[in-house]
């Protein structure tokens, strides 16, 4: 309440200000752009050294009393400002042209939008014409090597959201995945959204730009902008592309006989150990030779979109409709995405004053899932044909080998689809009223709907694949998100001082619920048999899920510009969240920046070198909520498992059980980014050079993690609490140059990061915080630990590979007290690694471990050359990323006789001398271990785009009645040149502590399109 | 001006909607059963009961774990399977295991899951305002459990951390010491015995009996060797009349002989169609027939079936090994896989985790059968034994001569020990004690020493790695290793 008085003190004082009288004449007329000749709303028309003024109307008119001596001036973003002396005229219309400079390009900031010359911060813009050629499911997956400072990996994976980093990762347990804020709603993920729905993507990355964003910003902010009229004339378009996928850099397996010789070898390792007998397995007995890969892959994986849109308005108002329709299809065989969207927006000024408006997307989105095959078709025996005479699936030996899955079986009976829909719409009302005033109200509901069914038929593979349950299961569930957002802004000069406040209040509330069920004998004669009801009511089971989360937020930010040269913004937010207990429910976000136009000062007036040169600081707190609901609350376990059935044999008479089967911690806090951020950024040589060179210094403090409990307390294995700081700086530095020479016009730009990743401090008492359990095993691959970066590989150091029993026999360690000379690995056999004995005890154990590396990039490079030349465009994209590690995690998982890869088998050990770095075939036992051997490099370096494309000259594209058409191809990410073996060196793994652990990972693939724009 | 009154009317209706929600933030959190409000009705103390009887079916319980380090390890069983199918086991065969290899925590982490469900109930329960008998009762009930839990520790690891009550302090980074720790498990017997019931009605049979406590303290204490105790526990079992041995030897471990007139303890174990968590255990899916209903896992020796075949045991060795080709006397013929990893001779599978097909309602193969923990013929091999430590072999020919009887075998009018150890051997064959066994009568060294058994390590397992480093190093590891 506190809060809102003072608001409206605040408006009541400021209403006095603008006050003027004088000796007056009525000014009239109509401002139009001298680009088009389009009429301008909005154009601010003020007495030149006073504070009176007025803006344009949706039909660029304008009315002011005014002395008849007096100069307007008019100004509008994105335009050049002019003064025109009254000197008694009556009527003054003006045309207004583009400004050439980009420093009066506007920039979308939180809760409204600045010059970027006022810019305090490290705010970065990417347009639409960047995203919007490529062909991917949504613009995120398109921003790869886009901004410096963003590090995108892309899974593959049809319609998936990729991992996107601002400034490196700040947190382990809470997501690390930054906000987006769609047409002023706030929300995790636009996968929902279509390139061609995006007018531009705006990233916050320091946070004195995002602090405003208070607890939801810490892992940086993007603001997303949905296209949306400027114009009153009518407008139609189409934008669309067809294409297709391909596997690229194809990892080959061993096949056939390789596989048969290194399963012989490593089970005669393994007898000759154990002193049992070996029966080499008889590679007669299995005579194919497959790449299972080939078996669950598509050859070439169809996508396609289409998109239209028309744009428009008629006297009072704007608006925008849209419909897009995309398809993609995995690379594996039954995978597929389809999405349609529906956009619409309005914009209208009812009364003089007031404007009010909505915005709208929905999406309606369809998945066929497959299951995680790609670690199946890796460990399969590539002895087995898939099917057997063409019409059964192989039984894979009937566990002659281990028992094994028929990958190509596990995808043809895997049958899971889910569909679903997202909303994102908001409604405003804005009133504009004291002239300086505006006071705007905004309610904004993100919703989302997904239904999921599978199904498993009847199957009989083999003894061990097989189900005959045929069930059914079904889950359906919805979320809901409302934003009402209020703010009252403020916005003026005097003289040489421009100046804005801005304050606000935002409730927020997030529900969501989930409804499962399942049955069991529930025959398929059709997906439209597939209904629980058909199945047997005695299986019946279901189950049901859901969360709240609320949180209300008071904000504020102040800007103050003397005379364009020094520059000031702050931003305090005011934050309370359910997530947190009571008595650490609200905090505080506060930040600061401050600009120096150097290039404005009169001492830079004779120089010939800087067009713009601004010098930036900036500080500011932001906070992470976005941990686990409930997580400081003690509750109680219940189901099945905790259950069981007294009586006599085969009583079925269950006695529900529940227990405490967990722990919380004694209190948790807010995690927080405190970030420093110092730039140099502008242009020179006659605008031609753009620089931009960053330093920032974010700490995480109070970072929430888990704290590992010891398996002997009898409860969960951890719980989260505010256990340590992070830090990331690091260095950006964009650079563009844009010029022309005759008919050719060419840009180059590029950006470079560099960040170094360290956990700076940990609670005292705490261990630090193992992660990445490898699935066989259960080993913990990583370390997250004071001084090293989050999820470091933590594992033993390879020495080299015993090529003989006198090595093993070698490898001693004497006693310093006893003098008594023991083996360090007396279990070894050669082809085993040699270990290094770290601390010198003469064993090889948990404390020989050490730091292998991280898979967090310490560089990532993105590089874009563009050239026009009448009609003719081509561009091409490049993106690298160094300094990451990746975990060849499949080579380690062995419980049996997995399948190996080329590499591996050409490589291995086999024999004295044969090899010094591989080991042999027996990856089990202590060479299973994780080591240094299984880190290898994750740099890479990529062609992203290569685009040609022609644009029509407008003659030709009259005829068919277009006012432009531009056709295109365009291939995306045909060449990687990377080391590491394996399918592909991105993981996208979103899990801090489990990162760049290669399991499951979808193949790299190439996508080459061709695309259409017309505007009609 | 207008605009004033929207202005205000607006900052009215703002003002008044929030501050009309100050509770807006404080709610009870959604989707979960806070612990304040558990521990208050009869119910839930009963409920909390009931989870440790049920988490005691889980892996770390009874399958892997269980079979790895209770079995495996000694001259009975080897891994089995395929070559190379789950090849760490061999490790234990081999005793090469190091204090990092898994199993080690995951038995160290599942009987400590157990002791902290027993210690939520018996320190909670007591508050609870409840019929008197029913709490005392239930109170015994997980009292028992805890040190059941506590035996296989102490047994596997020597001095163990031993938290009694929640919540757990300090005390789970230090080992109590073993004599402490079998001070513990005593004490807890001793309660189970003065409060339980001898017997159940129908609806309850399974939950622990007076008779239950008395055995397994028996058992107690042959380990710290106070045989005429042991002995004096065994004998009140056998009088109490309560318990009789099934007459089929082979019947003794099918779902219906369950909770039996045989049966001290079992672990319960059910199926219930469509319903997963409760029909999910795998005791008898990892060591089921392979290629046929399981995984193939800990098989016996030809060390075992020529120990049958010494004694003349027909019986118990038809039972306990199921060879490629016999036909079950539930007329399943064992087909299975060709070869099996350790094994040279036909393959062959543990029958008593033999589950008939035909009975398969739900869940994991074979998740209906309970496990076996107590039975009444080891009483009596208890008390044989006990009766001849304590120098009273004439006493002992009677319960020894029982077991003997129930299969065909000639009685021995005075025993020796060894004739009661062997007996122990045959009749208890993969129920978990033949490697605890060897150690507790000290012929580990010589039995397992071709194995790679080594004398002052091996009679412990390690502690895990993991553990001691969680503990800051005060958690300290057995030696050897």
């Amino acid at each position: 309440m506190k809060k809102i008085k003072l608001l409206f003190i605040l408006m009541f004082v400021m209403g006095f200000l603008p006050l003027a009288m004088a000796q007056q004449i009525k000014v009239s007329g109509q401002v139009k752009s001298a680009d088009d000749g389009e009429t301008l709303p909005g154009v601010t028309v003020v007495v030149k050294g006073t504070t009176t003024g007025a803006a344009t109307d949706l039909d660029g008119r304008y009315s002011l009393d005014v002395p008849s001596t007096a100069t307007l001036v008019f100004s509008f973003v994105g335009m050049e400002t002019q003064e025109i002396a009254v000197q008694g005229k009556t009527t003054i219309n003006v045309a207004l042209s583009s400004s050439a400079s980009m420093l009066d390009e506007v920039v979308v900031v939180g809760y409204g939008s600045s010059k970027r010359l006022d810019l305090t911060g490290s705010i970065t813009t990417v347009k639409a014409k960047d995203l919007a050629y490529q062909a991917v499911a949504n613009p995120a997956q398109a921003l790869q090597g886009k901004v410096a400072g963003v590090q995108v990996t892309n899974s593959g994976s049809p319609g998936s959201s990729p991992v996107i980093r601002i400034r490196g990762l700040g947190t382990v347990s809470s997501s690390s995945s930054p906000l987006y804020v769609v047409d002023g709603i706030l929300t995790n993920d636009i996968s929902y959204l279509g390139t061609n729905d995006i007018e531009n993507i705006t990233f916050l990355k320091d946070a004195s730009s995002s602090a405003i964003y208070g607890v939801r910003a810490a892992n940086g902010v993007i603001i997303v902008t949905t296209k949306r009229s400027s114009s009153r004339e009518a407008r139609i378009s189409y934008s669309g592309y067809t294409g297709f996928q391909k596997v690229v850099n194809k990892f080959e397996l061993a096949k056939g006989t390789q596989y048969i010789d290194l399963i012989n070898e490593k089970n005669k390792y393994l007898a000759e150990a154990a002193g049992s007998e070996f029966t080499p397995v008889d590679p007669n007995d299995y005579p194919d030779a497959i790449d299972w890969y080939d078996e669950v892959l598509r050859g070439k994986a169809l996508t396609q979109s289409h998109d239209v849109s028309v744009m428009g308005g008629s006297a009072k108002s704007l608006y925008t409709f849209g419909a897009s329709w995309f398809m993609q299809e995995g690379l594996v065989k039954g995978h597929d995405y389809d999405r349609i969207n529906i956009r619409s927006s309005l914009e209208s000024e009812v009364l003089k004053n007031l404007k009010v408006g909505y915005s709208a997307n929905l999406s309606n989105f369809k998945f066929k899932n497959v299951p995680g095959v790609f670690y199946n078709a890796y460990v399969a025996p590539p002895v087995f044909t898939a099917k057997i005479n063409d019409s059964t699936f192989n039984p894979m030996g009937s566990g002659s080998l281990g028992n094994f899955a028929n990958p190509a079986a596990q995808l043809y009976y895997f049958n899971s689809r889910s569909n679903g829909i997202r909303f994102l719409g908001s409604a405003f009302a804005e009133l504009s009223f004291l002239q300086h005033f505006k006071l705007k109200t905004s309610y904004g509901l993100d919703y989302g709907n997904n239904r999921n069914r599978s199904y498993t038929p009847y199957y009989v593979v083999s003894e061990t694949q097989v189900d005959t349950n045929r069930m059914l299961s079904r889950s359906m569930g919805y979320s809901t998100d409302g934003f009402w957002d209020n703010t009252l802004t403020y916005e003026n000069y005097i003289g040489k001082h421009r100046f804005s406040v801005m304050a606000g209040v935002s409730a927020q509330d997030f529900r969501s619920l989930n409804l499962s069920g399942s049955r069991s004998g529930v025959e398929n004669y059709g997906d439209h048999s597939l209904y629980l009801n058909y199945g047997e009511q005695s299986t019946s089971n279901s189950g049901d899920g859901g969360s709240r989360i609320t949180a209300l937020s008071y904000f504020g930010r102040g800007t103050y510009n003397f005379n364009d040269r020094y520059l000031f913004t702050g931003t305090l937010r005011y934050d309370g969240s359910s997530v947190f207990p009571a008595d650490e429910r609200y905090d505080l976000f506060p930040s600061v920046g401050f600009g120096w136009v150097m290039s404005n000062e009169d001492f830079m007036q004779n120089q010939g070198i800087f067009d713009f040169l601004k010098m930036r600081a900036s500080w500011g707190v932001t906070g992470n909520n976005r941990i686990p609901a409930n997580i400081y609350t003690l509750t109680i376990a219940k189901g099945g498992e905790l259950s069981t059935a007294f009586g006599p044999g085969g009583n079925v008479v269950i006695a529900e059980g529940a227990n405490i089967t967990s722990a919380v911690p004694p209190t948790l806090r807010w995690e927080k980014v405190k970030e420093f951020d110092i730039a140099f950024e502008g242009l020179a040589m006659e605008n031609k050079l753009s620089f931009e060179l960053d330093y920032y210094h974010r700490l995480t403090v109070d970072g929430i993690f888990p704290t590992t409990l010891s398996a002997t307390a009898g409860t969960s294995g951890s719980y989260l609490q505010n256990n340590g700081d992070f830090l990331n700086s690091g260095v950006e530095l964009t650079l563009g140059w844009t010029d022309k020479a005759g008919d050719l016009n060419y840009s180059f730009n590029t950006n470079f990061t560099y960040n170094k990743n360290e956990v700076k401090d940990l609670l005292e008492g705490t261990l630090g915080l193992y992660g990445g359990n490898l699935p066989v095993g259960g080993f913990f691959s990583t370390y997250t630990v004071i001084g090293e970066p989050i999820g470091s590989y933590y594992g033993r150091n390879v020495l080299g590979i015993f090529q003989n029993e006198s090595e093993i026999e070698n490898y001693t360690w004497t006693d310093p007290e006893t003098n008594e000379v023991n083996l360090v690995q007396p279990n070894a056999k050669p082809g085993d690694f040699k270990y290094e004995d770290v601390d010198n005890n003469g064993l090889i154990d948990a404390k020989d471990r050490v730091f292998l590396g991280s898979a967090l990039p310490t560089y990532l490079f993105g590089f874009n050359a563009s050239f026009e030349f009448k009609g003719f465009d081509f561009g091409i994209d490049l993106y690298a990323q160094g300094g990451n590690k990746i975990y060849n995690a499949k080579r380690a998982q062995r419980l049996g006789n997995e399948n190996y890869d080329l590499d591996f088998f050409e490589n291995r050990w086999n024999g004295e001398g044969t090899s010094s770095d591989y080991p042999s075939a027996d990856l089990t036992g202590d060479n299973m271990l994780p080591n240094s051997w299984y880190i290898e490099s994750g740099g890479f370096m990529r062609i992203r785009n290569i685009q040609l494309g022609y644009t029509i000259p407008e003659k030709a594209a009259a005829k068919i009645g277009a006012r432009s058409l531009r056709v295109y191809v365009n291939t995306s990410n045909p060449f990687t040149f990377f080391k590491y073996n394996g399918f592909s060196p991105e993981i996208a793994t979103s899990s801090p502590t489990s990162q760049g652990i290669d399991l499951n990972v979808y193949p790299m693939s190439a996508t080459y399109n061709f695309g259409v724009n017309v505007n009609f | 001006m207008k605009a004033n009154k929207w202005i205000v009317s607006f900052l009215f209706i703002t003002a008044l909607i929030f501050s009309s929600c100050k509770d807006y933030l404080d709610f009870p959190p959604e989707n979960s059963i806070p612990a304040e409000g558990f521990f208050e009705t009869a119910e839930h103390a009963e409920q909390s009961v009931n989870s440790i009887y049920a988490h005691l079916r889980s892996w770390p319980m009874v399958s892997f774990a269980y079979i790895i380090m209770q079995e495996i390890t000694s001259d009975n069983a080897v891994k089995g399977s395929a070559v190379g199918d789950a090849s760490f086991i061999n490790d234990y065969d081999n005793f090469t295991f190091t204090a990092n290899q898994f199993v080690l925590k995951d038995y160290w982490a599942g009987r400590y899951t157990g002791i902290n469900l027993a210690n939520q109930s018996i320190s909670n329960i007591p508050d609870i305002t409840m019929n008197e008998s029913l709490k005392t009762r239930l109170i015994g009930e997980a009292k028992f459990l805890r040190a059941l839990l506590y035996f296989d520790l102490v047994r596997a690891f020597g001095d163990v951390p031993t938290p009694t009550a929640v919540p757990v302090g300090p005390e789970i980074n230090f080992r109590t010491p073993e004599a402490q720790v079998y001070e513990q498990i005593e004490s807890d017997l001793l309660d189970a015995i003065s409060v339980l019931p001898a017997t159940y009605d129908a609806a309850n049979k399974g939950r622990a009996t007076s008779g239950a406590a008395k055995g397994l303290l028996a058992k107690v204490y042959l380990y710290i060797e106070r045989y005429g105790d042991a002995s004096r526990l065994a004998s009140e079992v056998v009088s109490s009349g309560i318990y009789s041995l099934e007459n089929n030897f082979y019947n003794v471990f099918r779902v219906a002989a369950e909770n039996g007139p045989e049966s001290l303890f079992e672990i319960q174990a059910q199926q219930i169609d469509g319903n997963w968590g409760v029909s999910f255990s795998q005791h008898s899916e990892v060591q089921s027939v392979r290629g046929q209903w399981g995984w193939g896992f800990n098989i016996p020796t030809d060390d075992l079936a020529e120990a049958f075949d010494a004694a003349g045991d027909n019986v118990r060795k038809a039972a306990t090994i199921l060879y490629k080709g016999d036909v079950t006397p539930d007329g399943d013929v064992i087909a299975g896989v060709p070869s099996l990893d350790g094994i040279s001779g036909i393959p062959r599978y543990n029958g008593k985790a033999y589950y008939p097909p035909a009975q398969q309602v739900y869940g994991p193969f074979g998740s209906g059968q309970n496990i076996r923990v107590l039975r009444y013929a080891e009483i009596l091999l208890i008390q044989a034994e006990a009766l001849i430590r304590d120098g009273n072999a004439s006493a002992a020919a009677a319960p020894l001569n029982a077991v003997r009887g129930r299969v065909q075998l000639p009685l021995i009018s005075s025993p020796s020990l060894e004739d009661v150890l062997l007996e122990r051997r045959l009749e208890l064959a993969f129920e978990g004690d033949r490697f605890f066994d060897l150690v507790r009568t000290g012929k580990a060294a010589t039995v397992l020493a071709s194995k790679g058994f080594t004398s002052g390590k091996n009679e412990l397992f390690a502690v895990p790695q993991e553990l001691i480093d969680l503990s800051e190093g005060n958690l300290t590891q057995n030696p050897g290793y």
